[in-house]
């Protein structure tokens, strides 16, 4: 009867071989089920599934065969709203007539205008006055103005396991849009080069042994060295404009990257818009770099990593007074400055914050694909490119 | 099986375990199989193993997993070197390899007379394949020694406990073999308890403005080491030793928590705390911060 179990785990994508179908039978035999639902959603959970990212999924498939529930749509919708909340957005100053006229709204003709909303809602939107979004006047969403509105927040409880499962907890573990610093550190840690160097630690048999035979027997140890990765990292970041709502994570890859102790070597820049004759060193004080001096100095030496967004004006790219500082006077375009970084370095990638379905969107995005293999900043994402730049 | 025997672990006076917790421990130990634990920093899954120990009776053997350990460290390790000196300097019995072969911790928790409960501490620390180098020995329960050409075969299958700190890095080979448990940070009824195993004379109110403020502190956007339940306790600990007052109002404000120093320990989180406590910055405004 528990087959149904298994089949929906593996629908919805949760590894579980049979190894581990076999241990659950293993512990139903010896009873560890104890005759309860919760004992037995625990002890199938903590034997099936091996990671928090697919606790929601084993939810799911939970209540499927067990409760005979179908997804409930209206949870379906609700992550869809939260969905749509959670690009930010400045908060918004109203006038006091305005915030009066709002006022006069009661709860009941707000939930009836949800509901009408979000049946013809299909969308995000931010800052607006009516629909459903962020920063807005909308009496609806998150961080907006609205005296009366309504909000959407993730809500708390505990209770039985069993019910737990239909609660699901662990929505917000899911998937890979929750990149943390130590998950950016754990895929970069495996962008390494092992080489011989550092402290003579480790004896060296063969040679002792060479050696002992050459002193005629007079023992003689010789250690060998120890191996340190080699790779070292250059790392070159757009900042600012398009690129403000991904700021928090840029910022978490520098700190993985940085934070790091694994590089031989790790190196970061920033640029606005495109790859100029400058590169920012730090953004506070405008201190730069000349791009040519990088070219020169971490060419060949390092593995390139850019981060953006690509997604900019053509005229950016390929005007040399293209960039919004018009005191800039370089006779090199962005793109050439571009084309110049995929010359000196074999090894690039390129990682885009933006949804990898969406990047035809842009004219320059399939440009600068063209110049540096284009990789999703997600942990997905991020693991291919580790893989790329080996 | 009855359920006497099942139910073998049930939390110690020092430790409150949930329910979820409890049936997983107890899974493992009948399947006996290594129980995986991961979750956020500060949630107590070294400190769990201790007390299986504890309330199980057993000992404990800790193997402390560093980036240079090896597979291997756990089992033996031959001192070749000291030998090779010894027979330089004609010290101590050359002749016999058995006293320089060392048993590591896998080895001496397979030696053992008794159960022993073995702790394989923090093991995303090692190397990429470190726990695919275990599997055989973790799943045949016996090891060769290759200089001695002898076996060493578990007396009792150890209860192995397994911490790991990151998301997703163990081997799946390694996973299917265990049992695993994400340990929930504890929610305010919990916490309340586990405070209680600790400080069991708090008073109310200083226990209520406590989590009032610990919880809040968690909830604030952007912090890259929220505080956790270690830190609370410390916390506890140095407001009752220097009878700090809590702020009365609802929402204190950050100047007035006192030790704010023992739940915050980052230089960055105590800046993002007085932005989150001065809002609003203008976004526009705010591209120019430099990544720090």
């Amino acid at each position: 009867m528990f087959l149904a179990l298994y089949h929906s785990l593996r629908a919805l994508q949760v590894p579980v071989s049979l190894t581990e179908w076999f241990t659950l039978l293993e512990g139903l035999a010896k009873g560890l089920h104890n005759q309860s639902l919760d004992d037995f959603y625990y002890l199938s959970r903590s034997v099936l599934v091996k990671d928090v990212a697919h606790y929601d999924a084993f939810d799911q498939a939970f209540c499927h065969c067990f409760k005979d529930a179908p997804l409930p749509e209206n949870i379906a919708t609700k992550e869809k709203i939260l969905e749509w909340l959670q690009s930010p957005l400045a908060p918004l100053q109203l006038s006091a007539e305005e915030i009066a006229k709002m006022k006069s709204l009661n709860l009941e003709e707000l939930l009836r205008e949800l509901e009408d909303r979000l049946r013809t809602q299909d969308e995000v939107h931010n800052g607006g006055k009516k629909w459903i979004g962020t920063g807005g006047k909308s009496p609806f969403g998150i961080g907006g103005n609205h005296p009366s509105g309504i909000s959407f927040a993730a809500e708390r409880g505990g209770g039985r396991a069993a019910l737990q499962a239909f609660e699901r907890r662990y929505r917000n573990l899911r998937s890979d849009l929750t990149l943390d610093v130590r998950q950016i550190s754990v895929a970069l840690k495996r962008l390494r080069d092992l080489r011989d160097s550092g402290t003579e630690e480790s004896l060296d048999i063969g040679a002792t042994i060479d050696k002992t035979c050459r002193n005629a027997g007079e023992i003689d140890l010789i250690f060998a060295r120890e191996r340190e990765n080699n790779v070292r990292v250059l790392l070159i970041m757009d900042s600012g404009g398009s690129m403000e709502p991904f700021r928090s994570l840029s910022e978490r890859l520098f700190s993985a990257a940085n934070k790091l102790n694994h590089f031989k070597d790790f190196r970061a820049f920033y640029f606005h818009n495109c790859v100029y004759d400058k590169l920012y060193t730090n953004l506070e004080t405008d201190e730069y770099v000349p791009t040519a001096d990088v070219l020169q100095e971490y060419g060949k030496k390092y593995r390139l990593i850019v981060v953006g967004d690509a997604a900019m004006s053509p005229y950016e790219m390929f005007y040399h007074s293209g960039s919004l500082d018009f005191k800039r006077s370089s006779s090199i375009t962005g793109i050439e400055w571009l084309r110049q970084f995929a010359e000196v370095f074999p090894q690039r990638a390129w990682m885009n914050p933006l949804p990898e379905n969406s990047w035809t969107e842009y004219e320059t995005v399939p440009t600068i694909g063209g110049l540096f293999p284009m990789f999703p900043l997600t942990l997905e994402g991020l693991t291919r490119a580790v893989r790329h730049l080996l | 099986m009855s359920n006497q025997q099942f139910h073998q672990f049930s939390g110690t006076d020092g430790y409150v375990a949930s329910r979820a917790l409890q049936d997983v421990v107890n899974v493992a130990l009948a399947l006996e199989r290594p129980l995986l634990l991961k979750g956020e920093p500060g949630t107590g899954k070294t400190l769990l193993s201790h007390h299986i120990a504890k309330a199980l009776g057993m000992e404990i053997i800790i193997w402390n997993v560093k980036s240079t350990t090896k597979a291997r460290d756990g089992l033996y390790t031959y001192d070749t070197v000291q030998r090779l000196n010894d027979a330089r300097f004609g010290d101590g019995d050359v002749r016999d390899i058995r006293h320089y072969i060392k048993l590591g911790p896998l080895g001496r928790a397979f030696a053992s007379q008794q159960r022993v409960v073995l702790l394989i501490d923090e093991v995303d620390k090692g190397d990429i394949e470190f726990p695919n180098d275990l599997l055989s020995e973790l799943d045949e329960m016996r090891f060769h020694v290759m200089e001695t050409d002898e076996w060493v075969a578990a007396v009792h299958r150890p209860a192995v406990i397994v911490t790991s700190n990151s998301e997703k890095e163990l081997p799946d080979a390694f996973l299917r073999r265990c049992v695993f448990h994400y340990i929930d940070f504890p929610d305010e009824e919990q916490m309340r308890s586990i405070i209680d195993v600790h400080f069991p004379k708090l008073s109310e109110d200083l226990l209520q403005s406590a989590c009032r403020i610990f919880y809040g502190l968690r909830e604030v956007p952007g912090l890259r080491k929220r505080p956790s339940t270690s830190e609370l306790l410390d916390w506890i600990r140095v407001l009752l030793a220097s009878g700090a007052q809590f702020p009365k109002e609802e929402t204190p404000s950050l100047q007035s928590i006192p030790f704010l120093g023992a739940l915050v320990k980052m230089e960055e989180d105590t800046s993002t705390l007085s932005r989150h406590a001065s809002r609003p910055v203008d976004v526009r405004t705010a591209g120019h911060r430099f990544f720090r």
